[in-house]
C-alpha cells in the first residue's frame, strides 16, 4: 500500500512537470502574429531600479531603448550619483536621444524593501498611463512592449505579468538556474493562471495602471514586504482589480552566475514562498521527482534501480524539450546540451538541499544586508535594527 | 506667556487614544511617543503590548465568531462594566481590572521603557491611555501627570487602585467624566475640564474659531434643503456664526463620512451601505467618503466592494472616497480634511462622538462596548447623535428623509451648541498657566 502510494507520488510529481511543459511550450516565446499589436498607445512609464551591475547589462539596457512603442519613458532609479551603470545610462541617451530618459538619485533604505523605496520615488517622476517595471538584468524584444499594452487592453487588466526565460548561461550553475527559471519557474507561473486563474507574478516584469496604483496611495503601500511583486498581484486582486498573465515571455539574463549564487537566490525564493504559501510550499517537495526516486530501490528493491533511472531519464527529458524549445538560441556552445542531463540532476540535488533551509532560517542577505522576514515576507528589519531604539 | 511644552504619551490601541493625542502635537517636546510600539519599547514589554493590543482588536471582532461570539461577547462587556452613575455614591472601590493593572505596573514593571525615557525631565506629561499614566505617576518625577479621558464615561480602570494619593490630573473632555472621576473619589482639585481635544485645523484661532464657523454654516445649508432647519434657527445661526444672511442654495453635493473602526469591523456596514446609495452616488445627489483608517486589509476590502459594485468610476470621479493611510499620522490629517466637508459622520460612538462640536452630526453605527453605549447616550442627551431611521439597506429611503426633514442640520447646531470644541486650546492653557477657563457660550466652551 505505502510502496504504491510512493510510486503515484513520483508518477504525480512527473506529470506536474510534464503539465508545466505542455504550458509553456503552448505559451511559448515566438508564438507571435502581428494581431496581437497594439493600435493605441498610452503612454508608458518604464521604471528600472538599479542596484549592483549585472550580466551583459549594456545589451539588456539597449533593448529597452529600441522598442517600437512611439510612446514611452524610462526612468532609472539609482542609490547615488557614483553608481556603476551611470556612465552606462548616460552613453545609451546619447546613442538614442530620442528616448526620453530620467535619472532619479533615490537613495538607499535599510529599514523597508529597497526596490519598492525606489520605486516609491521613482512613480512620482512618472508621466505615464501605465507603469512597467522591469529589473536591470532582464531583456525584451523589440515589441514586447507593444504587446504588453494590447494584451492590457484586450484583458481590461490593471496588472500584466509574464512567464520569465533564463538566457545567456556560460557556466554550469547559470545553466542550472536558467533551467529553474524556464520550467519550474515559469511552468508554475502559466500552469497556476491558466488552469486556476492564480496569480504568481515574479517582479523582473510587472506593467501596471498608475490610476489603480494611487487607491493604495502608490508602491510606498508594499514597502513592508519583500515579495512585493506577489503582493502586489495579491492586493490588486483582493481589491476586485483585474490581473493576468502576458504570454509574452521576458528574458532574464543569467551568465555567469556561482554554484554560491545559485544556492543564495533559491534559498531566498524559498524562504519568501514558506513565508507567503505555506501549505503549498510543504507540497513543493513532491515536485523534486529526482530526489522522490532515490526512495525507489529501498521500497522496490529488485526493480527500484531501473525505476530510479527511469524517472531521472523522463526528468531529464522533460528538462531537455524545455530548454532547447524555450530558451535556445542559435550559436549557443552545444556543450550546454551535453551538460544537460548532469545539469538536471544536479540542480535537483541542490533544489533538495534549499527546501529544508527555510524552516531553519527566516534571514535573507539581499542588496547588501541581512533582512529577516515573517509571515506574508514582512519584513522584521535589518538585524542590528532590531535593537530597542527606545530609552 | 511662555511656550506650552509636554511630554505626550500614546498608545495605538484602535485609533482613539492616538487620536485624542494628535491635536496636541504642537506642544509635544520630541514628537508624540506612541508607547508600546517597536521602537518604542523594550523588546519583552514589547510583547505584553502586543497580546494587548491583540486582545483589543479580538474584542472588537468577538461578536462575529459563530455560535461562541455571543457569550464572548457577553463576558468581556461584563468585564467592562461601568456601575451605574444614580444613585450617586461613592464608587472607589477598586474593580478588578485596576488591581490587574496595578499588579502589571508594580509587579511587572509595565512602561519601565517610557519611564526611562521620561525620566529627569521637568515638562508635564499628557497621556491618553490609563496605564501609562498611571507607571508614570507612580514614577514620580517631572512637573506632573495629566491623563486625557476618551469617552463621555468609563471604567473604574483609569483611576488608580487608591485614587486620593499620588499627582495624577485629569483633562475631562464633558460634565459627565467630571462627575465620575468624583465618584471614583478624584479631588475635584485635580480635574480640570477641558473638552475632548479636537484638531485646530478644523476650528481656526481659539477667539474666532473662523474654520469651524464658516464650514459648519456652508454644511448646515447643504443639510437643510427645504431650509426647515433654518426657519426655527436662523436668527440664531447667523449670530453665532457671524453671518449676513442665508444664501438660497448650497455649494455642492451632501457628504455622507463613514469611519470604520481601527479594528475594521464595519466593513461588512460599508458594502451595504455603498450598495443602497450606487444609484444616488452615481446622479451626483450625494458623495460618500469611507475612512478606512491605516488598515491594509479593510482598504483591500473596501476597494474590492466599490469595483465589484462598479462603483469604480465614481471613485476616479471623486463621487466615492476612500480615506487611508499606512502611516497613521498622515491617515489623521486627511481624515480631519475630509472632515471640514463632512456633512453627516456615520461612526460607532467612539472618540469620534466628540467631533459633534465641530458641528457634525453624528449618525450613530451600533456601538461595541460599555464606552460606546456611553458615548451614544451622551450623543443623544446632547441631541447630537441620531439613530439610523431603518435598516442599512434601505439608507437610500431613510437617510434622505432626514436630510429633508432637517433633522440632520438640528443635530449638527446641537453638537456645535453644546459639546466642548476647544480641548486642544485649554489643555495648552492649563501646561503654560496651571489652570484653564471652563467658557460659557458655544463659542468659548
Amino acid at each position: 500500500m505505502i510502496k504504491t502510494a510512493f510510486l503515484l507520488l513520483v508518477v504525480f510529481s512527473l506529470v506536474v512537470y510534464v503539465a508545466f511543459l505542455a504550458f509553456t511550450i503552448r505559451f511559448r516565446p515566438r508564438r507571435r502574429t502581428n494581431a496581437d499589436l497594439a493600435r493605441h498607445f498610452p503612454r508608458v512609464s518604464i521604471l528600472k531600479p538599479m542596484k549592483n551591475r549585472v550580466d551583459e547589462i549594456e545589451e539588456n539596457l539597449e533593448s529597452y531603448f529600441s522598442l517600437d512603442y512611439p510612446n514611452y519613458e524610462i526612468i532609472f532609479g539609482l542609490d547615488n550619483w557614483d553608481d556603476a551603470s551611470l556612465p552606462l545610462i548616460r552613453s545609451l541617451q546619447a546613442r538614442f536621444p530620442d528616448v526620453p530618459v530620467s535619472v532619479i538619485m533615490t537613495g538607499h533604505s535599510d529599514e523597508v524593501n529597497p526596490k519598492i523605496f525606489k520605486l516609491a520615488r521613482m512613480e512620482g517622476a512618472a508621466c505615464g498611463d501605465l507603469l512597467w517595471v522591469t529589473d536591470a538584468n532582464t531583456r525584451v524584444a523589440a515589441d514586447t512592449l507593444n504587446r504588453l499594452v494590447q494584451e492590457q487592453r484586450r484583458a481590461g487588466a490593471q496588472v500584466i505579468f509574464s512567464p520569465i526565460r533564463g538566457t545567456g548561461s556560460r557556466t554550469l550553475p547559470s545553466l542550472m538556474e536558467n533551467m529553474s527559471l524556464n520550467l519550474f519557474t515559469s511552468g508554475n507561473i502559466l500552469t497556476a493562471w491558466k488552469l486556476f486563474r492564480q496569480q504568481i507574478i515574479v517582479g523582473k516584469s510587472m506593467l501596471i495602471e498608475k490610476v489603480a496604483l494611487a487607491h493604495f496611495g502608490g508602491f510606498r503601500y508594499f514597502s513592508e514586504f519583500l515579495a512585493e511583486d506577489f503582493v502586489i498581484g495579491e492586493a490588486f486582486e483582493n481589491s476586485g482589480f483585474t490581473l493576468s498573465c502576458s504570454s509574452t515571455w521576458i528574458d532574464n539574463v543569467n551568465r555567469s552566475t556561482t554554484a554560491h549564487g545559485f544556492f543564495q537566490r533559491m534559498a531566498r525564493w524559498a524562504k519568501l514562498r514558506l513565508r507567503l504559501k505555506p501549505g503549498f510550499y510543504f507540497l513543493e517537495v513532491l515536485l523534486n521527482p529526482v530526489a522522490l526516486a532515490l526512495a525507489l530501490p529501498l521500497l522496490f528493491p529488485a526493480r527500484g534501480w531501473h525505476a530510479l533511472a527511469g524517472v531521472w531519464a523522463l526528468k531529464v527529458v522533460i528538462e531537455f524539450a524545455s530548454y532547447r524549445i524555450i530558451a535556445w538560441r542559435p550559436g549557443e556552445p552545444l556543450r550546454h546540451l551535453l551538460l544537460l542531463p548532469l545539469a538536471v540532476v544536479m540542480k535537483d540535488f541542490i533544489l533538495l538541499a534549499v527546501y529544508f533551509v527555510p524552516f531553519f532560517s527566516r534571514t535573507i542577505v539581499w542588496q547588501g544586508g541581512d533582512v529577516s522576514i515573517g509571515r506574508r515576507t514582512r519584513i522584521g528589519g535589518r538585524r542590528e535594527q532590531f535593537a530597542f531604539e527606545g530609552a | 506667556m511662555g511656550e506650552a511644552k509636554a511630554w505626550i504619551v500614546s498608545v495605538l490601541m484602535g485609533l482613539g487614544h492616538l487620536r485624542a493625542a494628535y491635536p496636541l502635537r504642537d506642544m509635544a517636546h520630541e514628537g508624540i511617543i506612541l508607547y508600546g510600539s517597536r521602537r518604542t519599547t523594550p523588546p519583552k514589554e514589547y510583547r505584553t503590548w502586543r497580546r494587548l493590543r491583540k486582545l483589543y482588536y479580538f474584542s472588537s471582532n468577538v461578536g462575529k465568531i459563530p455560535l461562541l461570539g455571543k457569550p464572548l461577547l457577553d463576558l468581556l462587556l461584563a468585564v467592562q462594566r461601568i456601575q451605574p452613575y444614580y444613585p450617586r455614591r461613592d464608587l472607589s472601590r477598586p474593580n478588578l481590572a485596576v488591581r490587574y493593572l496595578d499588579r502589571l505596573i508594580s509587579g511587572k514593571n509595565l512602561c519601565r521603557g517610557l519611564l526611562a525615557r521620561l525620566d529627569n525631565s521637568a515638562l508635564p506629561r499628557i497621556h491618553s491611555f490609563y496605564a501609562t499614566a498611571m507607571a508614570s505617576d507612580r514614577g514620580g518625577s517631572g512637573a506632573g501627570d495629566y491623563l486625557l479621558i476618551c469617552d463621555s464615561d468609563f471604567n473604574r480602570v483609569w483611576v488608580p487602585r487608591d485614587p486620593g494619593s499620588g499627582r495624577l490630573n485629569y483633562l475631562a473632555p464633558c460634565t459627565q467624566v467630571r462627575n465620575r472621576l468624583l465618584a471614583y473619589g478624584v479631588p475635584r482639585e485635580r480635574i480640570f475640564l477641558t473638552g475632548f481635544p479636537l484638531p485646530k485645523e478644523n476650528i481656526g484661532g481659539r477667539e474666532s474659531l473662523e474654520i469651524l464657523r464658516q464650514d459648519l454654516f456652508q454644511r448646515l445649508l447643504r443639510l437643510d434643503p427645504r431650509r426647515k432647519f433654518f426657519s426655527y434657527h436662523q436668527r440664531s445661526v447667523l449670530g453665532w456664526l457671524g453671518q449676513a444672511d442665508v444664501p438660497p442654495a448650497a455649494d455642492g453635493p451632501f457628504n455622507l463620512t463613514f469611519a470604520i473602526g481601527g479594528a475594521g469591523a464595519q466593513c461588512d456596514m460599508a458594502r451595504v451601505i455603498l450598495q443602497s446609495l450606487k444609484p444616488a452616488i452615481q446622479s451626483a445627489r450625494i458623495r460618500v467618503t469611507i475612512s478606512a483608517g491605516i488598515n491594509k486589509k479593510v482598504l483591500e476590502r473596501l476597494l474590492g466592494y466599490v469595483n465589484r459594485l462598479g462603483l469604480a468610476d465614481d471613485l476616479l470621479d471623486g463621487r466615492v472616497g476612500l480615506v487611508f493611510d499606512p502611516d497613521v499620522y498622515t491617515y489623521l490629517d486627511k481624515f480631519n480634511r475630509v472632515l471640514r466637508t463632512t456633512d453627516v459622520l456615520w461612526t460607532k460612538p467612539s472618540e469620534l462622538s466628540f467631533y459633534c462640536a465641530l458641528g457634525i452630526p453624528i449618525l450613530m453605527a451600533p456601538p461595541i462596548g460599555t464606552h460606546e453605549e456611553l458615548n451614544r447616550c451622551w450623543l443623544r442627551e446632547i441631541h447630537a447623535g441620531v439613530d439610523p431611521a431603518g435598516p442599512l439597506r434601505f439608507t437610500h429611503e431613510w437617510l434622505f428623509d432626514l436630510l429633508e426633514n432637517g433633522r440632520l442640520a438640528e443635530a449638527a447646531w446641537d453638537g456645535f451648541l453644546k459639546a466642548r470644541k476647544l480641548g486642544a486650546y485649554k489643555i495648552e492653557e492649563l501646561v503654560r498657566t496651571g489652570t484653564c477657563t471652563e467658557g460659557n457660550t458655544p463659542l468659548e466652551l
